[in-house]
């Protein structure tokens, strides 16, 4: 099997502020990330290639190099001795180079090209350089080579650029495993950004080198905005871990037996929960019909120009705001997943609908 | 073509143009962060039309407001408040169920109100909410979405579909004498449009030929503001030739036939889409003069170049376009549409070359206006949400 047909075990790393990827290494237990798609959290959403997801806790984080280690509360069966090989020695120009993550937050996906340079400057570091296709989400991937071992973390790309995507050298992932390994105690720990010391009480300055820390950035207080702290708080009330549910900023994701709900913003001023229910049947007349007297004043029916049905609510910012709207919203937010659940089925036993490609069963 | 299109003065205004009042908006806002939900509401009606709101208090009485050819219904409880803006009825037969689907696509541009169906086929447009649900920017975007859709899209699925009006309101058409100006005005619009575009064509230059197809029903709207089933159209075809899918020529053909329909069509016919209605909102977007002034400096200095390697009558085109485009979008301040207003009276029918100075001279004029100093105000609330959406701006440039 080729590396680009082979499923590794990489994992969506899904965060209150963004979405990224990870993987895990032989010989220890943390999925390897890049630190700026952990950066703001010490909690993460770990998703798997079968969509199943676990949390995950920040254990270390390596702001100069711009790595992340994160403890898995599980994984998944298989994954340990699936775990990718590092490669011992640097790769070649002209080497193979796949990258392997989840761009733009979407399904598993790898892209091919060869390394462009092994050592490119940029800033104070050297960097890997390849000419596959990295983008938004791939960052703290596995960049493989032709034999399957990793060479490098995906770490960042030119913007303006096409086809300049770098990776952070195995020697850095190295010593940061090592170090996590040796002296870390399994809490969240920085490594300084000026000397090697793990630092696991928030301060100001590093207690052996004297470097100026940013307490506020390295160690994050876990503040979510009003909007997330609500949404959130809809969603612990209902018995879901809103941790598992984070798809990134503003952006949450959940499963109601058959039904995956998505809270998320859908303008500058419009907060919206919604889910894909069915699609029409052929004779639509009597399930439009219905959707259309459909008469719940939290609820309405969509149905998109490809015939599928969508049950949502979207809600004005202003709500968030006032304390006497909350409780509207997140009442919105938390028996969506309910009357949904309910909803497809009805809508395939009444009228004859096929699930959505969207429900959970379709995108297992 | 060696002289500017004449100038054709506009034959009404803008609908709804002069109903925003900032004042009243501040008011609507101060009383919602004292928890006065009522008179928030009452606020905002009267910020949109207060003749027709009641004296007193508002709850148990309906308030009708009309915008273009629907009428909108408040009912005030006191603990809630409701709108319903009656629609269509679906037609009997075959056009029913690609009506309905287009309705219930449609929800998506109605945000938070949405559609309900009664008595087996009347289509609403409805929105029920606790009475706390009224913070100004909220309502603006209930009624806003509200009233331009049913405006929009009950004549055009009477064509398309065959559907009828739940309820038909009377609209004051236009007279004779005026539908024969109109159609004059639409013709000559028309016309010079076409001959801009077949300029550029020849030119091979589709950019521009493109640019004098919407610039010609940026003029026609500005000109005649036309509601109805011509507006609906004039709105379709400016998405359709947005619609980056489909090749250029593909797109400028399409626009050309459009113009070729229109300019078609008798005054009577004309007439159906030409009366006069109250606009409880204005059909113009709103403008931050301070950046539209900033923003105006490209086209300006794109005439100045024009003018320079002598391309007049591109130069003309540039000021043309970039003015009427101004004037049909955005609700300028008065003193900047005057400015505008006399600059095209000057050009019009002037040699392209001083045409294209007067029009280049009135934008640097407009840009180095003072800006309005009366503004709305931002409530709490409203900073709270701009500053939420900086910061997810500011997180999406990391």
């Amino acid at each position: 099997m080729s590396n680009a047909e082979a499923k590794l075990p990489v994992f969506k790393i899904c965060t209150a502020f963004g979405t990224g990827s990870g993987f895990l290494v032989e010989g220890f237990p943390y999925i390897v990330t890049n630190y700026h798609v952990v950066a703001g959290g010490t909690q993460v959403a770990i998703e798997c290639q079968d969509r199943s997801r676990r949390t995950g806790e920040v254990v270390f984080i390596d702001p100069a190099a711009d790595i992340a280690l994160i403890m898995p509360s599980q994984l998944p069966s298989g994954a340990a001795e699936g775990a990718l090989k590092m490669a011992a020695g640097n790769p070649q120009v002209g080497d193979s180079s796949f990258i392997h993550g989840f761009p733009f937050g979407m399904p598993y996906s790898v892209s091919q090209g060869v390394v462009s340079a092994v050592e490119q400057p940029m800033g104070d570091r050297k960097y890997i350089q390849t000419d596959a296709a990295v983008n938004p989400g791939n960052s703290g991937g596995p960049m493989i080579d032709k034999a399957g071992e990793v060479i490098g973390i995906t770490s960042c790309k030119v913007r303006e650029a096409e086809n300049i995507g770098f990776g952070i050298p195995m020697e850095h992932l190295r010593a940061d495993l090592e170090l996590c390994q040796r002296d870390g105690t399994g809490e969240y720990a920085l490594k300084c950004p000026s000397c090697e010391e793990l630092i696991t009480v928030p301060d100001d300055y590093c207690g052996s080198c004297g470097g100026e820390l940013d307490k506020d950035q390295f160690f994050p207080s876990g503040q979510l905005t009003t909007l997330a702290e609500i949404v959130e708080g809809a969603l612990l009330v209902d018995g879901y871990d809103p941790v598992l549910a984070r798809q990134g900023y503003h952006n949450w994701e959940l499963v109601v037996g058959s039904a995956v709900i998505e809270c998320l913003m859908v303008s500058d001023e419009l907060f919206c929960v919604r889910t894909s229910l069915a699609m029409l049947p052929s004779k639509p007349l009597d399930c439009l019909r219905y959707v259309m007297s459909y008469d719940d004043p939290d609820y309405t029916f969509v149905v998109g120009s490809s015939g599928r049905i969508w049950l949502r609510s979207e809600m004005h910012l202003s709500d968030i705001f006032n304390p006497a709207r909350r409780e509207t919203m997140a009442r919105k937010i938390a028996r969506l997943g309910k009357v949904a659940d309910d909803m497809d089925n009805y809508l395939v036993e009444s009228f004859g609908c096929k699930p959505s490609p969207e429900s959970h069963a379709a995108m297992l | 073509m060696h002289n500017a299109p004449t100038y054709i003065d506009p034959l009404r205004e803008a609908p709804g143009a002069n109903t925003w009042s900032e004042s009243t908006w501040n008011e609507a806002l101060a009383a919602y962060q004292e928890g006065r939900y009522h008179d928030a509401l009452r606020a905002f009606l009267c910020m949109l039309d207060a003749d027709s709101v009641p004296d007193g208090s508002l709850i148990g009485k309906q308030v009708c407001l009309e915008h273009g050819s629907v009428r909108m219904r408040i009912q005030v409880s006191e603990d809630s408040f409701s709108l319903e803006v009656p629609f269509l009825r679906i037609p009997e037969g075959g056009r029913a169920i690609a009506m309905m689907r287009k309705v219930m696509n449609l929800t998506n541009d109605l945000a938070i109100s949405r559609f309900l169906l009664r008595n087996e086929d009347e289509i609403y447009i409805v929105h029920r909410d606790s009475i706390a649900g009224v913070h100004p920017a909220n309502l603006r975007g209930v009624f806003g979405s509200a009233c331009t859709v049913a405006d929009t899209y009950d004549d055009l699925f009477e064509d398309k579909f065959g559907a009828t009006r739940v309820e038909a309101l009377d609209v004051e058409t236009w007279n004779g004498e005026m539908l024969t100006k109109s159609h004059e005005a639409m013709s000559s619009i028309v016309r010079e449009g076409l001959e801009f575009c077949e300029i550029f064509e020849k030119k091979q230059n589709l950019n521009f030929a493109y640019n004098a197809l919407q610039f010609t029903f940026q003029r026609m709207t500005w000109t005649l503001w036309p509601q109805g089933i011509l507006r609906s159209k004039i709105a379709d075809t400016r998405r359709l030739l947005c619609d980056s899918s489909k090749p250029g020529t593909q797109r400028i053909e399409l626009g050309k036939k459009m113009l070729r329909e229109i300019a078609a069509t008798t005054p009577e016919q004309l007439g159906e889409s030409l009366y006069e209605a109250r606009f409880i909102l204005s059909q113009q977007n709103p403008l931050d003069f301070e950046q539209y002034k900033s923003s105006i400096a490209g086209p300006r200095a794109l005439i100045g170049q024009l003018n320079q390697s002598r391309d007049y009558d591109y130069a003309c085109f540039v000021g043309l376009h970039s003015i009427y485009e101004d004037l049909a979008n955005s609700h300028m301040p008065a003193e900047a549409t005057q400015l505008y207003v006399d600059a095209l009276q000057q050009a019009g029918g002037k040699p392209l070359s001083e045409a294209s100075t007067v029009l280049m001279q009135a934008i640097a004029s407009v840009e180095a206006m003072p800006s309005p100093s009366a503004t709305a105000a931002e409530d709490e609330t409203q900073k709270n949400i701009r500053e939420m959406q900086a910061a997810q701006v500011a997180r999406e440039q990391v």
